[in-house]
């Protein structure tokens, strides 16, 4: 038998309790939410899924039962429509489609939901394809199939707000192995309208200087730590654009949102901003 | 379901055998900060990823595999480093018993072995673990496992006979 010895003698570093604390304290801080409680349901035969899709439709009570849908007055909810999880040797993907409904702004919803599964299937497959490239080229690099770690592919969607007047979600993507395909794609629909809106629509034709003047008083009371991170050759002003980032918090606050490497450092992340107005 | 009680499981088990994951790892890297980092990284990923974790009962499965696959990917990213406090060891061996020299030859052979056949020896030999568990870590069926153990085990024997004859 093999004399473990020497084995055991390895030399334990002093930190390691240390290492071990500080790594469950950031693991357990950045835990990545588990697709829902129903992944038993989703990760059952696709047939099972179409039934449950199907009840899902049709059945309000059921739906209502299964998550928790943010019902206001009964105008507008968004609820999860589809779900899935694909799990094989190169990737795993979760997935999660959210969809509008009751919104009483029919064409606004038809087409936002259409964006939402064209936007979320062209960037599944974009994740797939990515994964697959990757995967091969690990294997022609010598590496064997089964020690390949697989791509994992997220997309989820956070409600920011939503009432009568308005909804406002972003659906996020991230893929590991490459922290740089985080997206986030806003949506801020006018329930009034029936329109989309954007910062013009909502601060007016002076809404570069509103929220440029917000995000700059904000950032003249950071720290001289946190001022460090920012680009110094970056406008706030030429960001501001009509196509800017943002999303309505529940406290009817406009946030503006930049990426990563956007204004600042990457170690910044993603930059949110709340706009003050002075006249408001 | 009871997330909370998950955690406190995953985190006593990692906190017991934080010693014996060190272990696992400097085995594979022969390198005290890059072992330190494997076992954060590994703890990261799979409190990160404990959702994936169904049954409470292979939570050391589930851990080691994630541990192993973390060495393993390392040591396939780095083949091409070589700590030179590494090489010390090799080069100024305090004298020894024949004894214990034997088995420095040992662990350089068991070293020189591919990191799938390590894997199996280091965990049968020096982790106790029984070969079904191998099969669940490593995700190799049993009969595989078998295979490469006693391919591993050929190539120890041959290598320490070469060893001897080479006096």
């Amino acid at each position: 038998m093999i004399d473990k010895s020497n084995y055991n003698k390895i030399d334990i570093p002093e930190n390691l309790s240390s290492v071990v604390d500080e790594a469950i304290k950031y693991g357990l801080s950045t835990t990545i939410k588990p697709y829902s409680r129903l992944k038993k349901v989703a990760s059952l035969a696709a047939v099972f899924c179409i039934i449950f899709v199907t009840l899902l439709n049709t059945s309000q009570i059921f739906a209502a039962a299964i998550y928790e849908i943010p019902i206001v007055g009964n105008v507008c909810r968004i609820f999860t429509f589809r779900e899935y999880h694909i799990e094989d040797p190169i990737k795993y993907v979760d997935v999660k489609v959210p969809h509008i409904d009751n919104s009483g702004k029919t064409e606004l919803e038809a087409r936002v939901n259409l964006e939402i599964s064209k936007l979320i299937s062209e960037n599944v497959e974009k994740g797939e394809e990515r994964a697959k490239e990757y995967y091969e080229a690990f294997i022609e690099t010598g590496g064997k199939s089964e020690d390949f770690t697989p791509i994992g592919i997220n997309i989820d969607y956070e409600i920011k707000s939503i009432n009568e007047k308005s909804v406002s979600f972003v659906i996020t993507k991230y893929e590991t192995f490459a922290s740089a395909y985080f997206e986030q794609y806003f949506y801020n629909m006018d329930l009034q309208t029936g329109k989309l809106f954007t910062l013009k629509d909502w601060f007016g034709s002076d809404y570069k200087d509103i929220v440029a003047s917000s995000i700059e008083e904000t950032i003249s009371n950071w720290s001289d730590y946190q001022k460090e991170a920012l680009f110094q050759d970056v406008d706030i002003d030429d960001l501001i654009t009509e196509n800017r980032n943002f999303y309505l918090n529940d406290q009817n606050q406009i946030v503006v949102v930049f990426e990563k490497y956007e204004v600042a450092v990457g170690a910044a992340g993603i930059l949110e901003f709340p706009i003050t107005t002075t006249s408001e | 379901m009871c997330e909370y009680k998950d955690n406190e499981l995953v985190i006593s088990f990692i906190k017991e055998n934080e010693e014996k994951l060190y272990k696992v790892a400097y085995s594979y890297v022969k390198n005290p900060d890059t072992a330190l980092d494997l076992v954060q990284d590994s703890i990261v990923k799979a409190l990160q990823k404990r959702h994936t974790l169904k049954h409470p009962e292979y939570l050391k499965t589930w851990f080691y595999r994630i541990l192993i696959n973390e060495c393993l990917m390392f040591i396939r990213k780095n083949k091409k480093i070589v700590y030179l406090e590494n090489l010390d060891v090799y080069f100024n061996e305090p004298s020894l018993s024949s004894l214990e020299n034997n088995n420095i030859d040992l662990y350089h052979a068991i070293d020189h072995l591919s990191p799938q056949l390590k894997t199996i020896i280091l965990l049968r030999f020096f982790e106790d673990m029984k070969l079904e568990e191998i099969a669940r870590i490593t995700g190799v069926n049993l009969n595989t496992i078998k295979s490469r153990l006693y391919k591993a085990l050929k190539i120890l024997k041959i290598d320490m006979e070469g060893e001897l004859n080479d006096r």
